[in-house]
């Protein structure tokens, strides 16, 4: 009788000694592949950083320069305010004459003046005081104190203003017209200048002193009516509470000359002490030696105990650098060569060493026959994006300024190449190393010293030190990393 | 070197310890790649595409399990997504013949050849006889991962056996009728 068995478990059984390896080229697919999603994974970091880092430098650089557009129109339209003042003043009390001759009654209190307000505006008055100074046969002195509170909504901000400024006016009943003379206490005056500090807004709206005068009806004697009428305190619109104190100067009575008003130019104390931005532009180009810390070979393990040599390359490029005072930024465009040649063994040439690929064209062995001397040269070569923050510790009018700076480089590699040189053969490439990765970081870190030569150009020097973070693609030994000596010329904006 | 520390090797993309895990189980995955693909190419790639999810994922690797256990179900996951989108629902009745039984004669046939029948079976039977047969899944696990139904997975296992029966028989028919001759 035949055996009989299921075929799932006789299948299973044969299978199980199966033994069947995959061609040689799945791993070298596989390493590609992981590769390239390393460089992706770096990539998809990398990039959205250098955006943000430009964006972050671009927006404070163009903040800063706004900002300071903006307080130089202040104080321009401040001054241009001051200046126009007096005129503005006269226009004013001209109005509010013929709105007390139409309104008699606002000839009477001072809260009439509340209604020469704008509709966006509202004044309220606080306190009003009025004492006698002097009194003779001729005149009598009040000294008037009124506080305002004035609140001036702007598109939908609430912001508090006082209004402040006095007018001493002079009545002279015998005169065709009543000339005033608007004279500030100076005790007012030094709290004015304290809060009239730039409160700005951004969309510079100019807040415009307008002083408001009453007039004084003809038929009236001085006497009846000053202690009621005859000193206005003038509201300014400003952002501060302020105390006016209107003065009645009986001694402008003699005087039959022109009302004279007497402005003083508000000094405005710049409380933002930032600072101009200050960019500059620098062109440098210098000698570059590079090397490991460890004394590992950047090419081989094997070859870490063969002497090296440090051949000196260059480093160039450019630098746009925006200062704020003492710190800032630096970034730019450079490319940087690095060399190192390695003494091999006249006897065991390119040995079987895992991390070159050799060109297919070359024969070795032919060609350095009967050389004592060869040198394996490895030239690397990368443009740099350095990004790096700079801070200025000596910064002064003299001609010297010495900087430091630290930070980070996107390095894409631009040559990755092997040679091969004896004393009787001339630089032979051979091909290029395996290990070395496309795509590379390194930490920089460096001192700047720099010479003025005028107020736009100076002299730089900068000795600087890069640390290579990922120069190979697995990790290497080695602790690659290059000194250089960036030397130019700076053109100050 | 020891599996744990390859394993921490590649958790830091390590390129050699990477190398030395794949030299480790390339031979594993790949028999494995071959039962669920229709031909030593596409087996290829789905080694291929094992390894680099492996790599990839290798850190969320806790050690709960057999590493190779671990290793296995992303290449018979990866099998399977390549293949389930050409799945085909074919539903038959619970009441189909049991019999698949063959004899020892009928199966003494090289290893090339039962692999060959195994990847000729359409997709949908070669994914369930794999799961079924050699792999040890249950019809529910395999309604699961294939996103059908129980009686689905039998109607195609059943499907499957038939097919291989039928193979078998006429393969060794001829198989022994040519080792007559010859003698």
């Amino acid at each position: 009788m035949e055996n009989r068995t299921e075929i799932g478990k006789k299948i299973k059984d044969k299978l199980a000694d199966l033994d069947k390896n995959p061609s040689e080229f799945v791993w070298s697919k596989i390493e590609t592949d992981l590769n390239k999603k390393r460089n992706k994974r770096i990539l998809s970091w990398i990039i959205p950083g250098v955006i943000i880092a430009v964006l972050f430098c671009t927006l404070f650089y163009f903040n800063s320069d706004f900002q300071d557009k903006t307080q130089k129109s202040d104080n321009q339209a401040k001054q241009e305010t001051t200046a126009k003042a007096p005129s503005q003043k006269t226009n004013l009390v001209s109005d509010q004459k013929q709105n007390q001759k139409s309104n008699p009654k606002l000839q009477k209190s001072g809260s009439d003046i509340v209604t020469r307000v704008k509709k966006t505006k509202s004044v309220k008055l606080i306190k009003e005081s009025s004492k006698l100074v002097t009194s003779t046969n001729e005149y009598e002195e009040y000294e008037v104190v009124k506080k305002y509170k004035v609140i001036l909504k702007k598109e939908q901000v609430t912001t508090k203003l006082i209004k402040s400024g006095t007018l001493k006016k002079t009545i002279q009943p015998k005169a065709t017209e009543n000339k005033l003379l608007i004279k500030k206490n100076k005790t007012t005056e030094t709290k004015s200048k304290k809060k009239t500090k730039t409160h700005s807004t951004k969309h510079s709206k100019k807040v415009v002193y307008k002083p408001l005068a009453t007039e004084i009806p003809k038929n009236k004697s001085p006497e009846k009516d000053a202690a009621t009428q005859k000193t206005v305190s003038t509201p300014r619109v400003i952002e501060a509470k302020i105390d006016t104190i209107a003065k009645m100067d009986s001694l402008k009575l003699k005087k039959d000359t022109t009302p004279k008003r007497e402005y003083k130019k508000t000094v405005y104390n710049t409380e933002n002490k930032e600072s101009d931005p200050e960019l500059s532009v620098s062109v440098f180009y210098g000698p570059a030696i590079s090397g490991s810390l460890n004394s590992a070979s950047m090419i081989d393990p094997s070859m870490d105990n063969l002497a090296t040599k440090h051949p000196v390359t260059s480093h160039y490029g450019v630098y746009v650098k925006t200062m704020y005072d003492k710190i800032g930024f630096r970034a730019g465009f450079s490319k940087i060569n690095l060399k190192t040649s390695t003494r091999l063994d006249k006897d065991e040439l390119i040995p079987n060493y895992n991390n070159i690929e050799l060109k297919s064209e070359i024969n070795i062995k032919q060609t350095f026959t009967g050389s004592n001397e060869v040198d394996l040269v490895q030239k690397l070569s990368y443009y740099e994006l350095p990004i790096e923050f700079v801070y200025a510790f000596k910064k002064d009018e003299s001609k010297i300024g010495m900087e430091a700076f630290t930070g980070f480089s996107f390095l894409i590699s631009d040559k990755n190449q092997l040679s091969l040189k004896s004393e009787k053969v001339a630089m032979q490439n051979i091909g290029e190393a395996k290990n070395i990765s496309g795509i590379n970081f390194s930490y920089n870190l460096g001192i700047g010293i720099s010479y003025k030569l005028n107020a736009k150009f100076s002299l730089d020097i900068n000795p600087l030190f890069k640390y290579y973070l990922s120069t190979f693609k697995e990790s290497g030994d080695a602790k690659p990393h290059s000194f250089s000596l960036q030397s130019g010329v700076s053109y100050k904006f | 070197m020891n599996l744990d520390q390859l394993i921490k090797d590649c958790c830091k993309q390590n390129r050699k310890a990477q190398e030395a895990l794949y030299e480790m189980y390339k031979k594993t995955l790949f028999v494995l790649s071959l039962k669920y693909c229709p031909n030593d190419a596409e087996a290829e790639d789905n080694l291929h595409d094992s390894f680099i999810e492996i790599f990839t994922n290798i850190k969320n690797y806790k050690g709960n399990g057999s590493f190779e256990g671990w290793i296995k179900r992303i290449t018979i996951n990866k099998a399977i997504t390549r293949y389930k989108q050409s799945y085909t629902l074919t539903a038959i009745k619970d009441d189909y013949p049991e019999d698949h039984t063959v004899n020892e004669t009928e199966i003494d046939l090289p290893l090339e050849t039962i692999l060959s029948f195994i990847q000729e079976l359409p997709h949908q039977y070669r994914l369930v006889f794999n799961l079924y047969e050699l792999d040890d899944y249950s019809h529910q696990e395999i309604a699961t991962m294939l996103s059908i139904s129980e009686s689905t997975s039998k109607s195609n296992l059943h499907r499957a056996k038939q097919i291989l029966k039928e193979k078998i028989k006429s393969k060794s028919t001829f198989y022994y009728s040519k080792r007559k001759n010859g003698k």
